[in-house]
């Protein structure tokens, strides 16, 4: 467990950069210079996913989509699709892996059970699936990617049967 | 020391030899093929390392599987090069690098 982490801003406040907790930044990486970009860990940026609040991310994943959002920009190509934000880290015997950001859930579902040593918590918002946290379900976690990048509601029902890969409930 | 051929996204062929002791992922990165992104870090967790191997007998894990069922460009041939551990004595390999998904 780890707390207490700081963004280190300093630098880009001294340099006049919008700072708030990290380096503020739009959906192009771009900080309130428009010729400085910032990306990764230090930056806080808008969560096209979840209707832009601004959030600072400390993944991998982020750091690379932020960079091909920068790339995108500064060659004056479309932008990037939007992707889902992706984690995991393996404790012990116990693979954790996550896809979205339980951002405002309205209900949440737990698939598989505890006890069992794999089983998954889905976090829904007006009926979409916003985030999975798997616990050993590799095979949910792939799916759930391509579930919450589509918003495609579903039923409580399908999501709660084990019996039901998520997979097949990708549309 | 392993030969290894692989051929990239682009269609360029490459042959480099492996050291025993690390993955295949990180043999290939190293040998500056950009086209494995690896961005998990070898954890099975990403396919980004998604190759298709020619003539291997490699055995794939369970979870190294539903990582592969989840892939648009899947084959029966379909390996995550992060799984691949280089040893002494393995065959020589073909490593075609799948597209990106």
């Amino acid at each position: 467990m780890c707390a207490g982490g700081e963004p280190n801003d300093e630098l880009a406040k001294q340099a006049g950069l919008a700072c708030d907790r990290g380096i503020l930044v739009d959906i192009d990486g771009r900080t309130s210079n428009p010729c400085v970009f910032a990306i990764g860990d230090v930056s806080r940026r808008p969560l096209s996913l979840h209707s832009d609040r601004m959030q600072r991310i400390e993944s991998v994943q982020n750091a690379m989509e932020q960079a091909k959002q920068v790339s995108a920009a500064i060659l004056g190509l479309p932008r990037p699709e939007p992707e889902v934000a992706w984690f995991w880290s393996d404790q012990f015997d116990v693979k954790l892996k996550i896809a979205g950001l339980s951002v405002d859930p309205d209900e949440i579902i737990l698939r598989g059970s505890p006890s069992s040593d794999a089983f998954s918590v889905l976090h829904l918002r007006q009926g979409a699936l916003i985030c999975v946290e798997t616990v050993n379900m590799t095979a949910d976690f792939m799916a759930s990617k391509k579930i919450i990048a589509r918003g495609n509601k579903l039923s409580a029902a399908a999501l709660l049967d084990t019996q039901i890969p998520l997979k097949a409930l990708v549309v | 020391m392993i030969n290894i051929h692989v051929v990239t996204r682009g269609g360029s062929s490459i042959h480099m030899q492996a050291d025993p002791g690390r993955s295949l992922m990180e043999t290939l990165r190293e040998g500056g093929i950009d086209d494995i992104a690896a961005l998990c870090g070898g954890n099975c967790s990403c396919a980004t390392c998604h190759v298709y191997l020619e003539n291997s007998a490699l055995e794939i894990g369970s979870d190294e599987a539903d990582m592969l069922d989840s892939l648009l460009h899947q084959r029966p041939n379909s390996k995550l090069l992060c799984q691949v551990e280089v040893v002494e004595g393995m065959n020589d390999l073909h490593v075609e690098i799948a597209p990106e998904e």
